[in-house]
């Protein structure tokens, strides 16, 4: 299936910056992630959720923590099974708590960050597990990309499943619950959604920046759209736009893919808030 | 047997009461509006009635074959609904989603009834505008659509002309006025403007805390509790 790739990328992108093998890869992990990010970017930008979902950022990175310290080679499914059980408490806890939802989010998040540097500097080695704050996208293998695939077509099933009562949810909470809308099972299978991929992106995108691309898309199309059909096309074309910008300018200015592909958000952002009057 | 029947409810929140003792009942066709002070109670017994918040004491029935699913409820409005970049027939095709069950997407004949509904409402033009655009009493007809579209008996509608000015306040009045009259739906609306309630509902329930009064409008105005309230409301 690789060698497919990779055959049509020589024949439709006849281009230097994608050479080498392992830009075809993670041109192909772009094409896979980027959409992702943002359509799920939309509702955490509408649910006002983008420091619940650095939250899981920071989750996923104690998951790889404690992955790494039972010995796994790979920590990453470690991770999913940590940050998922991660959100899924957090969600609960902002459902059921009466406390301000940013608090009870922003105690979770510091004791889960400072866990998982604890434990990963467990004996000085943390140099070792660095390349998670940063990502490395350049270093995605092909078994990866499978498990991304494998991914972004579950995530596509259940966002099908799922989108008309998680719209209501995000519009009106006690409405979508007249409508006999299991509200909290939404929420619950829509941050397990955010807190899988987020797990398995930071690896390569980093948890510094990984929010950024879940938020910058999706923040963007919102200036400039006026219902929610453009809304999710339009955040994933600029994340797919982004994704692509952002791999390309980091071939030739030799800078970390993942930081460069939210620059180019950042910019697109900008553009649309500048058009937002004409658009919207 | 009433649409909706409150046999010596009470709500409570955290153990403390927040609203004791009611007993009324609403029966088809009837205009009831729910009035009283901020903190009255009045959206607790909005959820009541949705089935969002159960009763410590007593019960609410509903009877004639009404299913709380199919209360059409308008809310009120939340600033992430206020800036959702949704269209007009986005929104009111929401109020569908109780007929989805499990499947994922809409039925042709749930798209039809949200045009019947707009039309009836005067906005079909409004369809595609984007609902972040719209004047206030545009965007509560567009609500008052929705609630439409999830209702075939009662609508539920809790603070409806917060908001608006009193020219569109006249007028949504009158557009729920037309509802309950000619489109033969029951009303229970949850008001602080108690002027409205008394110009256009058929049954007034007072609140506070416990409730004050119940029973047709003309014999509320009469009452004294009536009078000193709207008297109150006129002095502001």
């Amino acid at each position: 299936m690789m060698n497919l790739w990779y055959s049509l990328v020589n024949i439709v992108l006849p281009f230097q910056w994608v050479e080498f093998t392992f830009m075809k890869n993670a041109l192909l992990a772009i094409l896979l992630i980027t959409p992702l990010f943002g359509l799920l970017g939309t509702m955490i930008v509408n649910n006002k959720m983008a420091f619940f979902s650095d939250a899981l950022g920071h989750g996923a990175f104690t998951g790889i923590a404690i992955g790494a310290l039972i010995g796994l080679v790979k920590p990453v499914l470690a991770a999913i099974v940590f940050s998922v059980v991660f959100a899924l408490i957090i969600t609960v806890i902002k459902n059921k708590s009466r406390a301000s939802t940013d608090t009870i989010i922003g105690v979770f998040s510091s004791i889960a960050i400072a866990f998982g540097l604890v434990l990963l500097s467990l004996g000085g080695s943390f140099n070792k597990y660095s390349s998670y704050l940063i990502g490395d996208l350049l270093s995605i293998t092909p078994s990866e990309i499978l498990l991304l695939l494998v991914v972004f077509i579950i995530i596509v099933i259940l966002w099908v499943l799922i989108f008309n009562k998680l719209l209501l949810v995000s519009i009106n909470q006690s409405l979508a619950r007249s409508r006999g809308v299991k509200t909290l099972l939404v929420e619950m299978i829509f941050t397990s959604i955010v807190a899988v991929i987020v797990t398995i992106s930071i690896q390569w995108v980093g948890l510094l920046i990984i929010n950024s691309l879940l938020v910058l898309p999706a923040a963007g199309a919102r200036n400039i759209t006026t219902n929610v059909r453009q809304y999710t096309l339009v955040a994933i074309i600029i994340a797919v736009f982004s994704g692509i910008c952002g791999l390309i300018a980091s071939y030739y200015l030799n800078t970390a893919t993942g930081a460069t592909i939210v620059l180019v958000s950042g910019i697109v952002f900008f553009l649309t808030l500048a058009f937002k009057n004409k658009f919207a | 047997m009433s649409l909706i029947n409150c046999e010596n409810v009470t709500f409570t929140y955290e153990g403390s009461i927040v609203l004791a003792d009611l007993n009324f009942c609403v029966e088809r066709g009837e205009y009831l509006c729910i009035v009283g002070e901020n903190g009255a109670g009045k959206s607790t017994l909005i959820k009541g009635i949705l089935r969002l918040k159960n009763p410590s004491k007593g019960s609410i029935f509903t009877g004639d074959g009404l299913k709380t699913k199919q209360i059409g409820y308008l809310p009120q409005q939340t600033i992430a609904q206020r800036d959702f970049p949704a269209s007009v027939y986005e929104v009111v095709l929401s109020g569908k989603l109780n007929s989805l069950g499990i499947l994922p997407f809409y039925k042709r004949t749930d798209k039809e009834d949200v045009i019947r509904q707009l039309k009836l409402l005067g906005i079909e033009d409004l369809k595609s505008r984007s609902y972040r655009e719209l004047s206030g009493g545009q965007q509560q007809r567009v609500l008052l659509a929705r609630a439409l579209c999830a209702s075939k008996e009662l609508l539920v509608l809790d603070e409806p002309v917060t908001g608006l000015d009193p020219i569109m306040t006249g007028e949504l009045y009158d557009l729920i006025k037309k509802i309950n009259k000619e489109e033969k739906r029951t009303i229970v609306m949850v008001s602080h403007d108690i002027k409205g309630a008394v110009m256009y509902a058929s049954h007034i329930l007072h609140l506070g805390k416990t409730q004050l009064f119940f029973g047709k409008k003309e014999d509320y105005v009469q009452s004294e509790i009536g009078m000193r309230f709207i008297g109150v409301e006129e002095d502001d």
